[in-house]
């Protein structure tokens, strides 16, 4: 063989043997949990810190106060309309307690695994719990206040990877939650309002910050187009705690 | 790289086949943190920066669009200090021309609105990522995050708006680490970042969508790390919309150079706008770490909206510098590159600026001389020239401890082969000492060692020399820390070496002792801004070099010179509400920047700085600006002496005699019934005026003559064509609380005062007229016969007209309460009527301040008086303390009368003459008296 076509034939082997390494190493169904090939620790207590939007959090707002939600007519409708004494009265105390709204709320998480494949994120404020399953379930469940939620684990990855000149897997990941089947429910608690069509979309991020706090990003993506005029974004923060200090489920409040 | 290798003369089948296997082994074994080649400092990239990128004002929308509100600090870990200092902020201070271009400290750039874009920096030859650039829209923020593994700055480097960034991939992530920022804002509305806070910053990115999470240690104003995210989506094309140009300019007329809006604290009257308008408790709104943790929620639903508020004023701990030392540790003298052939010398105890070229080394200051000799090495690494002039900023060891060791390592070649060279055989041997006259004679006066006391030295404000190429301008502050200080300025190099009139280390050594005042040091402080130029967004430009610290800018300059003034402001509050110095103290006036710069032990404490301000407000009115010759150190204002000598207050009186009850009635029956209240007044109760008389309300009392002032003391001002002369000019401490407000109000602007008059030589007639003089070039005239104040630009004389465009004014003299008193026949007009208006510009209020013989001499004068002002047909009538008339009255009327309501102040000449008979009775009732005791 000349030089040219031992260099052919090696790359092309370097190619093959390298694709097949990389389709090893991917976690297939049934190899890897979702536990095991989770990129990044999420478990634990974790705490709200209110240091955005505090106006609208650590108080409930007056009603019609939408400041910064792209509402649309009936958005804004549904907004004024907004009466928590009726909402408490229909048993439905709980609209700002859905997963479009619970995790701005102040208050504390509990993240664990309930089994290899299932999530669970409860929080204290309403006591609410969200199960993030990471097969999408064959028909959607009946509206909740938490929804279906689907998880994936997300790393930066090409369109098309595998050939020579692709980029290399990319180190780390995120936690992609997609929720629907939610009960109409209030991105705040005066009423602003989301509707069934809502489709949830959120990135858990853990950072480790030099000196040993952790903190909890939730990137979300919120589009509904029943109440909103273009995706509602926000990335809410929470501190990593040790124990379970001021851990203090409370139950739903309409007001 | 199979290409290469084919290329390769060495290549081979051999070759080509262990590196196609090395390639397979690499592909297939590659771990999560290897890849194509990296910078040496971690994991190779794992997201791409790079691109458009947009956030939406979903958050937080109101404080990143409109702006938020004057005290809205929920959700904020405030310290104390953080607190207090975003209450004192009066957002009028960004109308003040060094603030207006002000741009973002870099989390609050990150947040805000507007377009950012971010590319990459790559080695040309590796490829290797060195830097990614983050441009934002707003203010043209611009930020380099470097990857390259290259170390921060030391302490003692410029800060920046953005700061110093290097960055590192973990995870998914890019983290980033950022040191170096200046004072900017974690809020519009006030809530201060100090120059002290560091951040770290994690950049994720999920498709289009970009979170950013910053975590800002800042010891000095918050209590504990502060957490914000932001959220930016992708422009898939450019925004355009990348500029924000901005030039500063006059938003304010004729404001003090001093006037730094503020409020006192407690005060801040938008604390409970807020309050009341969104129904929040301040146990929330103000902020606080705990206002951050949910269980705020529960506190707010059951706190008052009358709690809370005891935080808007200091409490009574005791807080000291949370501020890392900008100078070095280890011992060795550093150098850092300033600009064009200027540079920083740092760690003999205080900041060394070199400049080098073909004529030797220019030396400002000389350092602490501990380490003279490590200093003189460094020196040497930068020239092999000699030492030839040496410049001090002032007298304290810190500037001039290093004089002798550095003067007698260098030379002054000028001076060899000139005269001097023949008469003296050491002339030009060492480096020549260049300093203030005042710093030659403060030294002297410590019996420092003769050689290195400055012996080329200057008397007036500003000495130049043009060396190695470049203009070198020194300038005389009077009266700043010390009586001898002055800063430099490399004109082509554009760097300002400020003394310790300037540190980033301390409050300012105001050394009253040896001539220091506080508003001698806003004012040298005022004149370093009046030369430094920024580069953009208030920041570059010009270099300011403090006495210690890090390489500063004019931002450094215009957040201590609003530190002193507003601390100042504070202190003369307290002092104007009866305080104490020791009461001044435990008030805490500095408690927003005790955790910055406050210390209770070393050299200069907190408590000293505010005993040197309460000190410097309560002096007796210093001498205006003067240096003071070699024989002669600057030494207290003389008093007048002789027949005009102030007395003490006379006893308690004795009951009056029947006689002079007489007296007293038929003097009240014989002066029109508007004079009887001033009978009462001068005869019965006389009374000084005082520092907290009821400011008026500036009132146009004729067509050309407006009223300035307060109810005990008043300036008028004179409106001609050829601008405004100015009759008396309160006291230096009204001029900001009362003059120039009065100015504004009136729409005059105090730049047209062209002529002071003093009425007599006491400092609540002349004191405000040495802040004229400085800022507008204003001609103060006083009578000869005054000795204060000593400032003036020429005398007034008996009887010799003072004109000013259309207007001529006599003065009288008409001495008694001084000897130099004087009274003035001014020309006024009344809706165009012409009228004959006189000041008795020597009245006196207390007859206890003035000996028998003064008095006796008043009472001649005051029929002096009578001559001229019924000789020139006087029949309008001002005073410059008004006591003696329900003044306040006089002037609402004069500004409610409407068209045809008379003016109070047109008392025609019978009733002018029925005011001096006034003063004439009461002196004589007083005569009287003094008769009666003897």
């Amino acid at each position: 063989m000349t030089p040219a076509r031992v260099v052919a034939v090696t790359v092309a082997a370097a190619l093959a043997l390298g694709a097949g390494v990389h389709a090893q190493r991917g976690a297939g169904p049934g190899q890897r949990t979702p536990q095991r090939a989770a990129p990044i620790d999420l478990t634990g207590y974790w705490v709200s810190l209110i240091t955005e939007d505090w106006r609208f959090r650590a108080v409930t707002p007056p009603k019609g106060d939408v400041t910064g939600i792209s509402l649309n007519g009936a958005g804004r409708t549904a907004a004024n309309a907004w009466d928590p004494g009726k909402d408490a009265a229909a048993g439905e105390a709980c609209r700002g307690y859905g997963a479009a709204g619970v995790m701005r709320l102040p208050g504390r998480l509990h993240i664990t695994w309930q089994d290899e494949r299932t999530l669970k994120i409860e929080t204290d404020a309403g006591t609410q719990t969200r199960l993030i399953a990471f097969t999408a379930p064959a028909t959607l469940p009946p509206p909740e206040w938490q929804g279906s939620s689907v998880g994936s684990w997300d790393r930066p990855s090409p369109a098309i990877g595998g050939d020579f000149f692709g980029a290399p897997p990319a180190a780390g990941g995120s936690l992609k939650v997609v929720t629907t089947a939610l009960k109409p429910g209030y991105i705040r608690k005066n009423g602003v309002p989301y509707s069934s069509n809502a489709v949830l979309t959120e990135y858990f991020d853990r950072f480790n910050v030099p000196g040993g706090d952790s903190i909890l990003v939730v990137s979300s993506e919120l589009v509904d187009s029943t109440y909103l005029t273009q995706p509602f974004w926000t990335s809410t923060h929470f501190k990593r705690q040790a124990d379970a200090t001021g851990w203090n489920p409370t139950p739903c409040r309409a007001q | 790289m199979p290409r290469t290798v084919a290329r390769d003369p060495r290549s081979g089948p051999g070759i080509a086949i262990a590196l196609a296997l090395g390639a397979v082994v690499l592909f297939a074994a590659q771990p999560s943190t290897q890849g194509p080649p990296g910078p040496p400092a971690g994991p190779p990239p794992a997201i791409d920066l790079s691109g458009y990128w947009t956030s939406p004002l979903h958050e937080d929308s109101m404080e990143r669009g409109a702006g938020p509100e004057i005290a809205d600090y929920g959700g904020f870990p405030l310290s104390e200090a953080g607190r207090l200092f975003a209450l004192s902020y009066d957002p009028s201070r960004l109308t003040l021309r060094h603030h207006q271009c002000d741009g973002y400290v870099m989390p609050y750039q990150i947040r805000a609105l507007g377009n950012d874009r971010a590319w990459e920096e790559r080695d040309p030859h590796t490829h290797a990522l060195v830097a990614i650039h983050w441009y934002s829209s707003t203010f043209e923020g611009t930020r380099t995050i470097w990857l390259d593994g290259r170390d921060h700055p030391p302490a003692w480097a410029p800060h920046t708006w953005m700061g110093f960034s290097t960055g590192r991939f973990v995870g998914n992530a890019l983290e980033v680490q950022t040191t170096h920022m200046k004072q900017g804002w974690f809020r519009r509305n006030g809530m201060p970042q100090s120059d002290q806070a560091t951040a770290t910053e994690f950049f994720v990115r999920h498709g289009e969508h970009l979170t950013h999470t910053v975590v800002i240690n800042d010891p000095v104003f918050m209590t504990e790390p502060f957490v914000r995210t932001t959220d930016f989506y992708r422009q898939p094309v450019d925004p355009q919309s990348w500029l924000f140009p901005c030039d500063d300019g006059e938003q304010v007329l004729g404001r003090a150079p001093d006037d730094v809006p503020n409020y006192l604290f407690g005060q801040n009257p938008f604390v409970a706008e807020y309050t009341n308008r969104y129904k929040v408790s301040p146990v929330g709104h103000l902020g606080g770490a705990r206002t951050m943790y949910p269980e705020i929620e529960t506190q707010l639903r059951t706190a008052a909206l009358t709690d809370g508020t005891g935080v808007m004023k200091p409490s009574t701990q005791v807080v000291t510098s949370r501020a890392a030392s900008p100078e070095p540790t280890d011992g060795d003298v550093h150098t850092w590159p300033l600009r064009n052939n200027v540079y920083l010398l740092t760690g003999d105890g205080g900041n060394i600026v070199v400049q080098v070229g073909d004529e030797g080394a220019f030396v400002v200051d000389a350092g602490t001389g501990t380490r003279a000799a490590k200093t003189l090495a460094a020196i040497r690494q930068l020239t092999d020239k000699p030492i030839q002039f040496i410049a001090n900023t002032s007298s304290l060891p810190d500037r001039t401890g290093g004089n002798a060791t550095l003067s007698k390592a260098g030379a002054d070649l000028s001076v060899r082969g000139t005269f001097f060279s023949m008469q003296f055989r050491d002339a030009g041997a060492t480096a020549t000492i260049i300093a203030h006259q005042n710093v030659q004679n403060r030294m002297t006066e410590a019996h420092m060692p003769a050689a290195g006391i400055p012996s080329d030295t200057f008397l007036e404000e500003r000495r130049r020399t043009f060396h190695n190429g470049d203009a070198i301008e020194m300038f005389w502050q009077p009266h700043a820390i010390t009586d001898g200080d002055s800063f430099v300025h490399f004109r082509q190099a554009d760097v300002i070496v400020a003394g310790d009139v300037f540190t980033t280390t301390q409050f300012p050594l105001i050394d009253i002792a040896h001539g220091g005042t506080v508003d001698g040091e806003i004012r040298a402080l005022n004149a370093i801004l009046d030369l430094t130029v920024y580069r953009h967004s208030g920041e570059g430009g010009t270099i300011v070099v403090p006495g210690h610290g890090y390489v500063s800018d004019e931002h450094e300059v215009v957040e201590y010179r609003d530190m002193v003034a507003i601390i100042r402001d504070r202190v003369r509050a307290l002092i104007k509400g009866g305080a104490t110095l020791a009461q001044v103290k435990a008030a805490r006036p500095t408690a927003d920047y005790d955790a910055r710069y406050g210390a209770t032990t070393g050299a200069w404490t907190t408590d000293m700085f505010v005993e040197a301000v309460f000190r410097s407000l309560t002096a007796a009115p210093a001498a205006a600006p003067a240096a003071s010759t070699p024989a002669a150190v600057a030494k207290p204002a003389a008093v007048s002496q002789g027949i005009f000598a102030r007395q003490p207050p006379a006893a308690a009186p004795a009951p009056d005699s029947p006689a002079v009850v007489q007296q007293i009635a038929e003097l009240k029956q014989k002066v029109e019934p508007r004079w009887r209240d001033a009978v009462h007044f001068w005869c019965e109760a006389p009374r000084a005026n005082r520092n907290d008389d009821p400011v008026i309300e500036p009132t146009r009392v004729f067509d050309n003559v407006y009223a300035i002032g307060n109810i005990g003391t008043v300036v008028h001002v004179i409106r001609t064509s050829a601008g405004l002369l100015m009759i008396d000019a309160l006291n230096a401490g009204d001029v900001e609380t009362q003059l120039l407000p009065g100015f504004m109000k009136l729409g005059l602007n105090p730049a047209d005062v062209k002529i002071i008059l003093v009425a007599h030589g006491h400092a609540d007639h002349f004191g405000g007229a040495a802040y004229f003089h400085d800022h507008y070039g204003t001609r103060v005239l006083v009578a000869m016969a005054d000795p204060e104040p000593k400032a003036r630009d020429g005398a007034i004389a008996d009887r010799e007209p003072v004109t000013l465009g259309d207007t001529t004014i006599m003065p009288v003299a008409i001495p008694g309460h001084t000897p130099g008193s004087m009274g003035f026949i001014v020309p006024v007009a009344d809706r165009g009527e012409r009228h004959t208006a006189a000041l008795f510009g020597g009245a006196w209020l207390t007859p206890g301040f003035i000996s028998e013989q003064g008095m006796r001499t008043f009472g001649t004068s005051v029929e002096t008086f009578r001559q001229a002002t019924s000789a020139a047909g006087v029949d309008a009538w001002m005073q410059n303390h008004p006591l003696m008339v329900p003044y306040a009255d006089w002037l609402a009327a004069v500004r409610t009368r409407g068209d045809r309501g008379a003016n109070p102040f047109v008392v025609g000449r019978a009733g002018y003459q029925s005011f001096v008979d006034v003063m004439a009775g009461c002196t004589a009732v007083d005569l009287q008296r003094r008769a009666a005791r003897r």
